[in-house]
């Protein structure tokens, strides 16, 4: 469910990644202030766009501070504190809790996993109860759908209407149709992700797979030679609607980030997710 | 033996409910007359009339139910329009008769929810069932190439907002990105050839 709204580091501007990288950091910060040491592992760099997105989107303040930590023992320029920012940093957690009952339910046995985050998640469910009710709802229609071995964009459904809604609700005032369009694409893209990168786990375990359910292929590799181009389509057309909705889009000073993750990162990691190649940055472009 | 209720009446499948009124009446008023023929004929005439009214029946309750499916369509293409597609999708699973234009429809909504893969194979099996339309293959067309629907035409951008863009667009990007073609070769080639010529050497003997 994570790691697959990355910016595109190789054709990024300097200045991006510092912003985006500071985004990072604060989101980080935010969350050890919030929740504690522990729960900084589920930071990630999609809930770092988001945070970056919403505070752009609201046109919030922010100041940056020079801000070292155990990993980066280096002072770095780091987003302060805002209200905004906690609140995202409840959303992670609780979209990391949502994941985990996913893979509970999916049969996943690690158990400490969910140990480990549980009185984290379960406070900042607590605090921010909205966004808990949605998640809840999403999860609940998630697991329906999947009994009805609903097809392709009908399984995408329930999460991309989650992400839809979190939009409308952190943008607040300054949502529009072209923001909870482009939270609803994300929400489909990041589902669909999902589901071809644990294409072979789940035929392994006979786990529900959106695509497995559509078209049938016994791996992902079958996937691919058999029903390449119709994945390529909807891959593809999922970024073009992207690009769509953001051209309506009125944007602050956090424009260059955005523009990078949504114009090129998507279809880099899509690249990597369909040719399976490592999406650790380990490319060279001339 | 049942008879198709047109070819009783004489009239075409798509004739009007006027037509087959009229057709009906005149055939009625045939037979009428033939009925107090004494003997067989009487006795054929009577048996034609009361297929008549059967047929006759049959072919205005087809007529009904083929313009309530076209009211529908209408029905649907005012939702779509409206962007009310759950409403939409409701009053097309009722029509039991799934022909292309059903198809058609369907795709249109799916398009408008976004779903555009369901879209993109609802629009290929209403061009298998009704190769010629133009209008679905244009359809088809412009939703592989990702075009907007011409009636749908995007607004340019309004208000003061800031929608300029940092980066390249992909395609540009793409683009511009650098690859080495026979003309680089030659030029570095040229150019390394200066370079050696100040330095007193010589790499193309011939310039």
């Amino acid at each position: 469910m994570f790691g697959y709204v990355l910016p595109d580091k190789p054709n990024m501007f300097m200045k991006d990644y510092v912003l985006f990288r500071a985004y990072y950091c604060g989101l980080c910060h935010a969350t050890k202030k919030e929740s504690g040491q522990i729960a900084r592992f589920t930071v990630n760099y999609d809930s770092a766009f988001l945070s970056l997105l919403f505070h752009d989107l609201r046109r919030e303040k922010v100041t940056v501070v020079e801000k070292g930590c155990i990993l980066n023992p280096k002072k770095r320029p780091v987003i302060d504190r805002t209200p905004l920012m906690t609140e995202v940093a409840r959303l992670n957690l609780i979209l990391a809790g949502m994941k985990l009952m996913d893979d509970k339910a999916d049969g996943d046995k690690r158990f400490w996993r969910r140990v480990a985050f549980s009185r984290q998640i379960k406070r900042a469910r607590k605090r921010s109860p909205e966004i808990a009710a949605l998640a809840d709802a999403c999860l609940e229609k998630q697991i329906k759908e999947e009994k009805n071995g609903a097809f392709l964009n009908a399984a995408a459904e329930p999460f991309s209407d989650l992400m839809r809604k979190v939009f409308c609700h952190f943008a607040g005032e300054k949502s529009s149709p072209a923001v909870e369009q482009l939270g609803y694409l994300l929400g489909k893209y990041v589902y669909f992700m999902d589901a071809l990168d644990d294409y072979d786990v789940d035929a392994a375990k006979d786990r529900f797979n959106a695509f497995r359910r559509t078209f049938g292929a016994k791996s992902f590799q079958e996937l691919m030679t058999e029903k390449g181009e119709d994945i390529r389509f909807i891959m593809e057309d999922i970024v073009k609607c992207v690009e769509d909705a953001y051209r309506e889009m009125d944007m602050g000073e956090n424009e260059g980030v955005v523009t990078n993750v949504l114009w090129y990162g998507l279809r880099w990691r899509i690249g990597t997710v369909l040719n399976k190649e490592n999406s650790k940055c380990t490319r060279i472009r001339l | 033996m049942h008879k198709n209720p047109f070819v009783v009446l004489g009239v075409s499948k798509d004739a009007t409910q006027a037509e087959v009124q009229s057709a009906y009446e005149r055939l009625r008023d045939e037979y009428r007359m033939e009925i107090h023929i004494e003997g067989e004929e009487g006795k054929k005439a009577a048996k034609k009339l009361s297929e008549l009214e059967d047929a006759y029946q049959e072919a205005m309750e087809l007529l009904a139910s083929g313009a309530e499916v076209k009211g529908i369509y209408n029905h649907v293409a005012d939702l779509i329009k409206r962007r009310n597609y759950d409403d939409a999708q409701a009053a097309l699973d009722k029509v039991s008769d799934r022909d292309a234009e059903w198809h058609y429809y369907q795709s249109a909504v799916y398009h408008g929810k976004g779903w555009n893969y369901e879209a993109k194979a609802q629009l290929e099996m209403a061009i298998n069932m009704d190769p010629e339309n133009q209008k679905y293959k244009d359809t088809l067309e412009r939703m592989k190439n990702h075009e907007a629907d011409p009636q749908g035409a995007k607004q340019g951008a309004a208000g003061g907002g800031n929608r300029q863009r940092s980066y390249d667009t992909y395609e540009d990007m793409q683009r511009n990105t650098r690859r080495s073609t026979a003309g680089d070769c030659c030029a570095s080639l040229i150019c390394a050839d200066c370079c050696c010529e100040c330095m007193g050497g010589d790499l193309i003997r011939c310039c």
